[in-house]
């Protein structure tokens, strides 16, 4: 059951990533317009991560979420999408006001990757910690040189959603255990009322 | 600092032997020149060109008929488009002819006693109207219009009315007519900005501010200006766009259902060039025929000296003084030492103004002796016509043609022979300037700084693919210069999708930028781009002249096509200011009747629509990629003007972010499985 609520969700995002890309009409109106707020940015704040620029950039935007995402349980997989993915939009149209278009999974998908690294701290703190160090250290080297460690062509991302990515991952992976503790007194308390 | 110096000296040297264009006087001397009543401007400036209406009224106060004749200096780049006449009831509209057609129904009209006017270009150096038999004590108003494309150089937008003349030895020799350069009513100028980008101020040094409207977050303003001057000053208006524009590229198209398009293509490289560190050579030619004496050969003396005072050590200066004949005073390259410059100070303050204006002899002196293994700098500044010795373009361009350096050229007054600079800076990759004296001086010296000290865009090559462009005009430029703007106008066939192409070399680097657009099937918003895209093609083909590619009486005939065509005075062809009656008693064709009616729809319907923006690139801008390689659709590559790394749009992952995560997941199952 586990497994389906993660392949569905994965599925879905990835669908929805493909529709927006290969549909231009579909993408504009989904893309994140930092230097054009308006009403609509309710909504392309959500919307403006499934959108991506090219198949290549699509694949490996999408290959990264689903292999995250295949290692993260279900519910914190979307915990960490609800609040990275208004965070990562806010603080680009904030960053960049000259920017057309934003889109891309890649915001979102540090936030992931840190609060995959505080899920595997749970059972090894050595690979969580070198997994939050390494992507630490990508997104420092991205955000002094102005550019990504691998990525030189098409387009240079923007390294300040990578910052709003990790920081909102870092609080994923804090309150995560509160919040497994909020719950399970939650279960219990249901269980205890119904007794 | 030190380059900043010498350009202050060098703005700051032409003062006071100006005279007043823009007036009316009598053709036959004896007679009192006409009485300005009234002379008003109103400048629209929309989005990168600027169309200027003079409103001008004045009476004959004389007792009898008078032929009077109004002078205009011809505004860079301009396109007389439109004259009217209006004396008592009569309206007379104008008409462009073939200029020995325009001559005869003149004259003929003049000796039949009627009224009639004709507008002629002279060169480069004045628009000139003639109003036959205005009546004693009648009153006239002229109305003309003009166009020009008005780039922004660095953020800022420069626009000049010109009315002070002559400046040169040969325009200052003439004092030709009595002057009456004070209106007896106000002298006002009016502003109306449209801008697509925000602006941030806005300024006219010379102008009293009547009134004022402004809403610079949208780039609109509308100010009216007051000139206590009157007729004697210039008046510029600058105004600065907001900081951080990404650099971008804009395309106004103009096309008729069923007809060939027209284009103006501004292309604002986002490159934030590097200042030039290594030591470099600079060489100044400067002027000082007799149109230099008095106070402005001190001055000119004594900025030089502060400037190289300035010079960094590993830098060397070289001055070249010319009038009749070149004469390098300091013998050659001089390290910027206390010794050399002491002995230059002294050199500097013998110098005397006197004799004719001899260029080529001072650009020859300036560019022997220079060291190929050292970026040189020429700094050119004259305030006259070269008149001694060679004087053919020809030689001009092929004696620039022969060095790889850097030309500055700054052109002082309204009738320096800008024509011949710009073949100069056409055949060397160089830049140059018009600059008035009522210019803001320190403005103009920020601007012109950064251009000296900084790196260029070598070998600048625009492309347009997938749909057919011709006659393009300034597609490739040797070198382009910091802060500025790239203007072409061409022609397009057909419609639908293109992609642009820009090749350049930077740091030694091959670079190539492409961007997709669309040229529409019909867009009637501004027509005013035919004009001035005949001007560009006129330009091109005085250069190619200038340059020896074309001959001058094939030109002739193509510059009088174009007028035609395009009903734009030339010097081939002139505006004849008639009656409806008089122009179908002569058979005249009403196409400049026509064409001002589209332009007028065209100006009204714009005045009820927001500013609209014409950038291209905004969706799929022009972005560093290989050739062949897809065009991003975001983003702002390159063309981000102050810091490329603010403006793109979207975060990236590849193969190797692909194989650390899946890695750090395989050691993670495998760990939590055992």
């Amino acid at each position: 059951m586990k497994n389906h609520a993660r392949i569905l969700l994965i599925a879905a995002v990835l669908l929805a990533s493909a529709i927006l890309t290969f549909c231009p009409e579909a993408g504009e109106a989904a893309a994140l317009r930092p230097n054009h707020c308006d009403a609509s940015f309710l909504w392309r704040m959500s919307t403006c991560h499934l959108v991506h620029w090219s198949a290549k950039h699509l694949f490996y935007d999408g290959i990264c979420f689903a292999i995250i995402a295949a290692m993260l349980p279900a519910w914190e997989t979307i915990a960490c999408l609800a609040v990275s993915a208004p965070v990562v939009a806010i603080v680009v149209t904030h960053s960049y006001p000259e920017m057309t278009a934003y889109g891309g999974l890649s915001g979102v998908n540090c936030a992931l990757f840190v609060a995959w690294a505080f899920h595997v701290a749970g059972y090894s703190k050595t690979i969580g910690f070198w997994a939050l160090a390494a992507i630490i250290a990508k997104t420092f080297v991205e955000y002094h040189e102005g550019h990504t460690f691998f990525v030189t062509r098409e387009f240079i991302p923007t390294d300040m959603a990578h910052v709003a990515g990790i920081a909102t991952g870092i609080i994923c992976g804090i309150c995560r255990k509160p919040f497994l503790k909020m719950i399970d007194i939650a279960i219990n308390y249901s269980k205890f009322s119904k007794n | 600092m030190n380059i900043k110096r010498t350009i202050i000296t060098m703005f700051t040297i032409v003062t006071t032997i100006l005279q007043a264009a823009g007036t009316l006087s009598p053709a036959n001397s004896g007679l009192k020149p006409a009485e300005i009543v009234s002379h008003d401007v109103v400048v629209t400036i929309n989005n990168g060109y600027a169309q200027t209406e003079v409103n001008q009224q004045f009476k004959n106060i004389n007792d009898t008929v008078m032929e009077a004749v109004y002078s205009f200096p011809v505004p860079q780049s301009a396109s007389l488009a439109d004259c009217q006449v209006q004396i008592g009831e009569q309206t007379m509209n104008g008409e462009v002819v073939a200029k020995d057609k325009a001559k005869q129904v003149y004259e003929e009209e003049k000796n039949a006693g009627n009224n009639a006017g004709v507008a002629d270009k002279n060169g480069y150096q004045d628009f000139s109207f003639k109003i036959a038999n205005l009546g004693p004590q009648d009153t006239a108003r002229i109305t003309f219009t003009y166009y020009q494309p008005l780039p922004v150089d660095t953020g800022v937008c420069r626009y000049q009315y010109p009315l002070e003349e002559g400046n040169t030895d040969d325009v200052g020799a003439m004092s030709f007519w009595e002057r009456n350069d004070k209106p007896t009513g106000k002298t006002t100028v009016r502003v109306i900005l449209r801008s697509a980008w925000p602006v941030t101020a806005y300024r006219a040094p010379q102008g009293a501010v009547a009134s004022e409207q402004a809403d610079l977050a949208n780039g609109t303003a509308d100010i009216t200006y007051e000139l206590a001057e009157g007729l004697s000053k210039d008046f510029v208006f600058y105004y600065s766009l907001a900081d951080n524009l990404p650099g971008r590229l804009e395309v106004i198209p103009f096309k008729r259902n069923g007809e060939d398009g027209t284009f103006m293509m501004v292309l604002t490289p986002g490159i934030d060039l590097k200042p030039v560190t290594n030591g470099a050579d600079y060489v100044f030619v400067l002027d000082n025929s007799g149109s230099m004496c008095g106070g402005k050969i001190q001055t000119l003396a004594k900025g030089v000296t502060q400037t190289i005072q300035k010079m960094n050590p590993n830098d060397r200066f070289r001055i070249v003084m010319f009038n009749s004949r070149a004469e390098d005073i300091t013998r050659g390259y001089l390290p910027a030492t206390p010794e050399n410059i002491q002995k230059a100070v002294e050199k500097l303050g013998n110098v005397n103004a006197c004799g004719g204006t001899n260029l080529y002899d001072g650009l020859k002196t300036a560019l022997s002796k220079l060291d190929d293994d050292r970026v040189t700098s020429m700094v050119i500044v004259t305030d006259g016509v070269t008149n001694t010795g060679e004087v053919n373009p020809q030689a001009f361009a092929k004696l620039m043609s022969r060095n790889d350096i850097r030309v500055f050229g700054f052109l002082m007054g309204n009738s320096c022979n800008w024509p011949l600079m710009r073949t100069i800076c056409d055949v060397s990759g160089g830049f140059y300037d018009a600059v008035s004296n009522d210019d803001d001086i320190i403005g103009k010296i920020m601007l012109a700084k950064s251009k000296i000290t900084s790196e260029a865009i070598h070998d600048v090559k625009v492309s347009i693919d997938g749909v057919k462009t011709y006659d393009v005009t300034k597609n490739c430029v040797k070198k382009l210069y910091r802060g500025q703007q790239l203007v072409m106008f061409g022609r397009y066939q057909g419609h639908g999708e293109a992609t642009v192409t820009m090749k350049t070399r930077l740091s030694g680097e091959d670079k190539t930028y492409t961007c997709k657009m669309a040229f529409p099937e019909q867009d009637e918003d501004n027509p005013e781009l035919e004009r001035m895209f005949a001007v560009a093609q006129i330009e091109m083909h005085e250069d190619m002249v200038n340059q020896g590619l074309e001959n001058q009486s094939e030109n002739t005939d193509i510059v009088r096509n174009i007028g035609l065509k395009y009903q734009i005075v030339t010097d081939e062809t002139s505006l004849v200011m008639l009656t409806d009656e008089q122009h179908a008693k002569h058979g005249i064709d009403r196409n400049n009747q026509k064409r001002v009616q589209e332009e007028r729809r065209a100006q009204a319907q714009r005045k009820t629509q927001p500013v609209k923006n014409y950038r291209v690139d905004a969706q799929r801008p022009a972005s560093p990629a290989p050739m062949n390689s897809p065009a991003p659709r975001h983003g702002n590559g390159m063309f981000q003007y102050h810091a490329p790394h603010i403006s793109h749009g979207g975060g990236a992952m590849d193969v190797w972010t692909v194989i650390i995560v899946a890695a750090m997941g395989a050691v993670a199952a495998r760990y939590r499985k055992e």
